[in-house]
């Protein structure tokens, strides 16, 4: 069984570099191949809102246009607000939301990953919870904590609430049974047991259980600022299409999944740096 | 050199569990001796039960009834005393070379200079001087047992438990891996029970080798392994060690043919 896994991984590892090999040129970089599509679209973009006018502005603005509107946006700000109040609105929901979700659900997710009966306790109610779509739960969270603040903190922590325990909890169950006899019998007692060898053996796991949460978090803080809001990007997405100003809207969902895309990246910088055996056999 | 270590009268019975109802006997009646600073071997059909007199021996598993000496003096559970090198090398891949080989004395609080010393020493012993802030994936299977022997070996035990730590290597790899073993064991002469299925390599190493029954598990006979030492590649061809090596593929024979043998 072990053996499996391993000759597994090798082969896998060996199909991986012979890919690389077998291409060899710098075209054949997956980064360099994802450019050139977005470079694609953005001409494509150009091309049939600019000089071919195939599709009508009420649906999609030129790129010239959004930088306009965006030039205006960031000297006039949206509905009296400047355009960097809404952005900092939006990530200041994030940023509390996420990081709660953080410091309650890795501890969580550790304890439950060594104790069966906080396990055997929890781990039915999170399965029954799971299916649920946070944003359904967006009005029960007005019902009870009102519209202001509290109510989008708390949608936004539960949107990555699970995910985060859940893969923590994976990560310290699926510790190698060898590390830890390999631990114990080189002299580790629990404690060190646990913070040497399970918390990092566990860290990869972590890791994907933040990166999840962080995609879902950020996902939510639009549908969060919907209710009630008078600044945010949700806010400003939501009141534009309100009056038809579709160039704000575009504008507001283009920060969103740049933003989005500049906290996937820092991430995925910190486990490439942090976690530099994640992956590898 | 080391105390030996004594193995009297122990019996293994896995419990039932959920899937199979029946319980399993593992080991029946296992006696043995391993001299102080030799090197003994325990050679038997796969099933039979090595490791888990090793494992009991580590303190990872329970004995049913019997007991386990180190110098005469009985011992249960884990402890560093008793070194353990798996057939999978077990190193932590978030630490390099060298926090691998720390690892015991950094957690046991040990004096570290003396410590670092016997790292050092290890690191030249098992050839890894130049790759101490290596990781862990960017060494060859060799090399990570290696570091699993450096690493079990700092902490100065009295007995080292080898559970088929060759096992998953190459032909080429495990006989440089067997010679650095005998040329570090020729300084130490810490006491090893190493246990295999390759009889050449029993016989390659071992002052005893001892041969088990399928399962469930029993010692079926032993044998002391006159070869001189140091024993070299040349060892393997002579011909009383091409004699001694067919009888006891004959005996293992018996074990592996009768019974349906499971993996
Ligand atoms: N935890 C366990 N529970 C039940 N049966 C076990 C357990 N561990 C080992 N066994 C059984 O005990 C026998 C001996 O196993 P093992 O010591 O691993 O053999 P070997 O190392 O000689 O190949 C095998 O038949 C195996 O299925
Ligand atoms: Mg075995």
């Amino acid at each position: 069984m072990l053996d499996d896994r391993v000759a597994l991984q090798s082969t896998q590892t060996s199909r991986r570099r012979g890919a690389g090999r077998s291409l060899g040129s710098r075209a054949g970089d997956p980064r360099y191949l994802g450019l050139v599509s977005v470079a694609v679209l953005f001409v494509a973009w150009y091309l049939f809102t600019g000089p071919y006018h195939v599709v009508p502005a009420k649906f999609l603005p030129s790129p010239a246009a959004l930088v306009k509107e965006f030039v205006d946006l960031s000297r006039h700000g949206y509905a009296g607000t400047p355009l960097w109040v809404h952005v900092g609105a939006s990530l200041g929901r994030m940023l509390a939301g996420y990081a709660l979700s953080i410091v309650v659900a890795v501890p969580l997710g550790l304890f439950m990953g060594i104790n069966p009966v906080a396990r055997g306790l929890l781990s039915p109610v999170f399965n029954i919870l799971r299916p649920i779509p946070t944003i359904a739960l967006i009005p029960l969270m007005v019902l009870w904590f009102g519209i202001g603040e509290e109510s989008k903190v708390i949608v936004i922590f539960l949107a990555s609430f699970l995910f985060i325990v859940l893969n923590t909890t994976a990560g310290v169950m699926t510790v190698p049974e060898g590390l830890v006899r390999a631990a114990i019998n080189l002299g580790a007692n629990r404690v060190q047991l646990f913070w040497r060898v399970m918390f990092p053996a566990a860290l990869p796991s972590i890791m994907t259980g933040l990166k999840t949460g962080l995609a879902v978090s950020w996902a939510v803080v639009v549908a969060a600022e919907l209710l009630g809001a008078q600044q945010g990007i949700g806010y400003m997405i939501e009141d534009a299409a309100t009056f038809y100003r579709l160039q704000a809207v575009y504008v507001g969902v283009i920060f969103i999944g740049a933003i989005g895309l500049v906290m996937t990246s820092t991430l995925n910088l910190i486990e490439a740096r942090v976690l530099h055996w994640a992956g590898k056999s | 050199m080391t105390p030996g270590l004594q193995i009297r009268s122990l019996s293994k019975v896995f419990a039932s569990t959920g899937r199979s109802r029946a319980e399993v006997a593992a080991l029946t009646d296992i006696d043995f001796d391993v001299q102080a600073g030799e090197i003994y071997c325990l050679l038997g059909p796969s099933g039979c039960g090595k490791s888990t007199i090793l494992n009991i021996v580590a303190g990872f598993e329970r004995m049913s009834s019997g007991e386990v000496a180190v110098g005469g003096q009985p011992v249960s559970g884990p402890s560093p005393e008793r070194a353990f090198v798996f057939q999978q090398p077990q190193l932590f891949p978030w630490l390099d070379v060298w926090e691998n080989i720390m690892f015991g004395p950094s957690v046991r609080s040990a004096s570290r200079s003396g410590a670092r010393e016997r790292a050092e020493s290890l690191l030249a012993a098992t050839g890894l001087t130049e790759f101490r802030h290596h990781h862990v994936y960017q060494l060859s299977g060799g090399m990570r047992q290696r570091v699993a022997i450096a690493r079990a070996l700092i902490n100065q035990p009295s007995v080292l438990l080898m559970d088929e730590p060759f096992g998953a290597l190459d032909a080429q790899t495990r006989i440089a891996m067997q010679e650095l073993l005998l040329s570090i064991w020729d300084r130490l002469h810490t006491t090893i029970l190493f246990i295999t299925h390759d009889v050449e390599e029993a016989l390659f190493l071992g002052d005893h080798v001892g041969v088990m029954t399928a399962r469930p598990g029993r010692m079926k006979f032993e044998v002391p392994i006159p070869f001189e030492r140091p024993r070299t590649v040349e060892t393997l061809t002579l011909p009383a060690f091409v004699e001694l090596k067919k009888q006891v593929m004959v005996a293992l024979r018996e074990e592996v043919r009768p019974g349906p043998c499971d993996v």
